[in-house]
């Protein structure tokens, strides 16, 4: 997939149009997904050109970089269809498993809602113990909520 | 033919029925749909890693309405004489192909994937998407009607094809699959004359078949 970044002015330069007909095309693309935005405000928007249509990402890494200080570099794509919590994404972060990936699952526990289902999921994946361990470890170093002592024996 | 939301709405409903989770690896046209290449496709092929995922996911298309068809219309004798054949089951236009953890021999990784899409229903659904030059060799060994088509609208989409992967992929898979590079070198030489296929990647072929026989 051949990826070219422009600002807006860049854009128009490039396809020999005003900035108006840029903006206008821009938007266009956008709907269709072959454009992705970043910046705004303060900064000046940067559009990202995909040949292929890209859906926006929902998933793991999208959830772990809002929370996390130090933010991962995506492995893979992932798209969620229904409801991905912090609970799941915790599970997500112990299966890939890397410490890069493991130390910022750790800044996650902070806002665990719902242990029960945090521990059910695990349960599910035979992880209990990894997340028991992962939680220990995340207490020495960040500030984060303290786990009802039920999940912990 | 099913389109893109609509594939995405299927799913979503085929997760809230499944008495599991479960996990499967997309290839073919619903791959492709996923990954971009294209906006329909006449049928979703899925490889599970484990027949009782594969009977839990027809448990649930069941309930939905689909039933078992014939392979015999859609694969040829090469292919169906394989040990591991799909399960077909249909409802109107749409068809899934079922296979359990390869394709007419062809082992899936279910390690090496590029995308991961959840549907979370009342159980959870995941499937994978492997990469463009994966999805080229199953394409190009499944050999079904439209399959040459499908590598021709990748390829002319993607300018960064890895031939050298595929090529080396699929003489891996010599031994077990005796037709591959037989069905490879085929295709390869069609698209010859559309897109620029260094020679090395046949010598390759040519040499690894020799070897083989």
């Amino acid at each position: 997939m051949v990826v070219k970044k422009f600002t807006v002015d860049s854009f128009a330069e490039q396809k020999g149009i005003t900035r108006q007909s840029a903006l206008n095309l821009l938007s266009r693309l956008k709907k269709r997904n072959l454009v992705n935005v970043s910046g705004g405000g303060r900064q000046p928007r940067i559009y990202t050109l995909y040949t292929l249509p890209k859906k926006k990402t929902n998933g793991f890494y999208d959830l772990i970089n809002t929370y996390a200080p130090d933010k991962l570099q995506p492995k893979f794509e992932h798209y969620v269809n229904g409801r991905y919590t912090v609970e799941r994404a915790i599970i997500d972060g112990i299966i890939i498993g890397d410490s890069r990936t493991l130390d910022a699952t750790m800044h996650l526990f902070r806002h665990v809602t719902d242990w029960k289902r945090l521990f059910d999921m695990a349960e599910k994946k035979n992880l209990k113990p990894e997340v028991i361990e992962l939680y220990n470890k995340a207490r020495l170093v960040i500030k984060s909520k303290k786990m009802p002592e039920r999940y912990l024996r | 033919m099913i389109n893109i939301e609509d594939q995405e709405a299927l799913l979503k409903l085929v997760a809230e029925y499944l008495d599991e989770d479960i996990e499967c690896v997309a290839i073919g046209g619903t791959a492709m749909m996923f990954e971009g290449y294209k906006t329909a496709t006449k049928d979703i092929d899925l490889v599970f890693s484990s027949l009782e995922d594969r009977n839990i996911f027809i448990k649930a298309i069941e309930k939905l309405g689909y039933s078992q068809k014939s392979l015999k219309l859609v694969y040829d004798l090469k292919r169906l004489q394989k040990k591991n054949v799909p399960l077909l089951y249909s409802r109107g236009d749409e068809r899934f192909d079922l296979f359990v953890k390869d394709v007419f021999g062809f082992d899936i990784d279910f390690k090496k994937f590029i995308q991961k899409h959840e549907y979370i229903g009342r159980k959870e659904l995941i499937i994978y998407t492997v990469n463009k030059e994966l999805l080229i060799l199953l394409k190009a060994i499944t050999n079904r009607e439209k399959d040459y088509e499908d590598i021709e609208t990748i390829l002319s989409k993607e300018k960064n094809v890895d031939w050298g992967n595929i090529v080396d992929e699929a003489i891996l898979r010599r031994n077990k699959i005796s037709w591959i590079l037989i069905d490879l070198e085929e295709k390869m030489l069609q698209l010859k004359k559309k897109t620029l296929i260094k020679k090395e990647y046949f010598d390759r072929i040519y040499k690894a078949e020799a070897k083989a026989k």
